[in-house]
């Protein structure tokens, strides 16, 4: 999901910085002082398992979970994907200190428009296979949205990356299997035993 | 363990302020980032090895960096010269692999590298919690550095309780598998560690009230800015406007 340094070009690299920048503003506003430490410890939790290996077939995938995240954090989901991206920026080495802006971009808009997708179906009180079940949707859409923004990034920063951008889009494809069913099981259970955690406060600007 | 800054030893990069090592590495990062004419890319790649044998960063944690990076860069010469217009060096069936198409995937393979060289002998070398100090200096959003300062301090935490919940169902004979039982275990694995992530952060809200807390950080790690941190970055600033000159002359 991380486009890394140097091949994305400058307009659009700005771009993004501009989109993330206005987003992270809307979602520190929405931001309570008193939010910080619950906000900071699940994005710690987003990042940690994110260091998980999930088997695949022969291989293995590293989890997003931003459908999740953003069902949870509502905009403060973009100060949240800054903070995530920039560690792992730092301390891994995935993504790049430039794309930062489209990276974040790139993974907290679908967790925003999951927020506003599927907590207001939460707050109806639906059946567990029904929660189950968008969740799955969520986990999926998440990475789709994500992967289809990431490759309109690649495929604006010229022609020549047409061929990059469909590559990148068709390997998110098992990723997002994986996701959806992983986001299904995490939000059953989570919804189980913190539903507040959905339905708490509105996490608007 | 989640790999920190690698640890590196003493050396002259170290002793300059984290702030003047985070501006100057953004701002080359940037200039490098954008650049498409070979001799810019040539000279940032040797100034960033230069940096980081100046910095003395050891080999071992560089090289897994490197291959990670890689990877995904050295898929573009084989993808990318596919789709750009060009002089042909070998065509099949009505695709034409371009010398221009080879030109470019080599500048950005060659840039990728340059600027994980260059941020890992100048922002690499900066511990996390100097690094959320530094950025409050540098005067960001203060609700942002806040976040940064807690997700960093718990991050380690959180990390442990992950693996001693995966270890527990281990215990109990748990072995992960493309198989639908991992992924049901995964998952609430998963959801315990969030639920206990809350569970954590409203005890620490709790105690940090009890203790005064009005939603600011004092911060007790002011750094000195020495005459060493200004001719740093005048330095920083001639290579940065060399480079810049070979990009767009």
């Amino acid at each position: 999901m991380h486009i890394a340094e140097g091949i994305l070009s400058a307009p659009v690299l700005a771009g993004g910085a501009v989109a993330a920048g206005a987003g992270v503003y809307a979602g520190l506003r929405a931001l309570d002082d008193e939010a910080i430490p619950k906000t900071a410890l699940l994005t710690a939790a987003f990042f940690v398992a994110g260091l998980v290996h999930v088997p695949l077939g022969v291989g293995s995938v590293h989890l997003v979970l931003n459908g999740l995240l953003g069902m949870i954090l509502g905009w403060t989901a973009f100060p949240a994907i800054l903070v995530a991206l920039t560690l792992q920026t730092v301390l891994l080495r995935y993504g790049g200190l430039t794309t930062l802006g489209v990276n974040t971009v790139v993974m907290a808009v679908p967790a925003v428009v999951s927020y506003y997708l599927f907590v207001p179906f939460l707050r109806r009180r639906p059946r567990p296979a029904l929660v189950f079940a968008f969740g799955c949707a969520a986990g999926a859409a998440g990475i789709a949205f994500g992967a289809l923004l990431a490759s309109g990034a690649l495929a604006l920063s010229g022609r020549a990356f047409y061929g990059v951008a469909a590559l990148f889009f068709a390997a998110h494809a098992p990723l997002m299997v994986v996701e959806g069913i992983i986001t299904g099981g995490l939000l059953l259970y989570v919804w189980r035993l913190k539903p507040e955690l959905f339905l708490e406060q509105e996490r608007t600007p | 363990m989640i790999p920190t800054a690698i640890p590196s030893p003493a050396s002259f990069i170290m002793r300059i302020d984290p702030r003047a090592r985070l501006v100057v590495g953004f701002v080359s990062t940037l200039i490098l980032a954008v650049a498409v004419q070979w001799r810019a890319v040539a000279l940032g790649l040797l100034l960033a090895v230069g940096l980081c044998a100046a910095a003395r960063i050891p080999w071992g944690g560089l090289r897994a960096r490197l291959i990670g990076v890689n990877v995904f860069l050295l898929m573009l010469p084989v993808v990318l010269p596919w789709s750009v217009p060009g002089a042909p060096l070998w065509s099949a069936g009505g695709w034409v692999y371009s010398r221009e198409g080879l030109e470019l995937a080599m500048i950005i393979v060659l840039k990728g590298n340059a600027i994980i060289l260059l941020l890992s002998a100048l922002i690499g070398t900066i511990d996390a919690a100097s690094l959320a100090h530094a950025l409050e200096h540098l005067r960001l959003p203060r609700k942002l550095v806040h976040l940064l300062i807690f997700t960093v301090r718990y991050l380690e935490v959180l990390h442990e309780e992950a693996q001693r919940l995966y270890r527990a169902a281990r215990v109990r004979g748990f072995e992960a598998g493309a198989a639908r039982h991992t992924y049901h275990t995964l998952s609430r694995l998963l959801g315990m560690l969030l639920v206990r992530s809350v569970d954590r952060s409203e005890r620490i809200l709790a105690a940090m009230k009890a203790r005064g807390y009005c939603g600011r950080f004092y911060l007790l790690n002011h750094f000195h800015w020495s005459s060493r941190d200004g001719m740093f970055c005048v330095a920083a600033l001639v290579v940065c406007m060399a480079l810049a000159w070979m990009e767009w002359q």
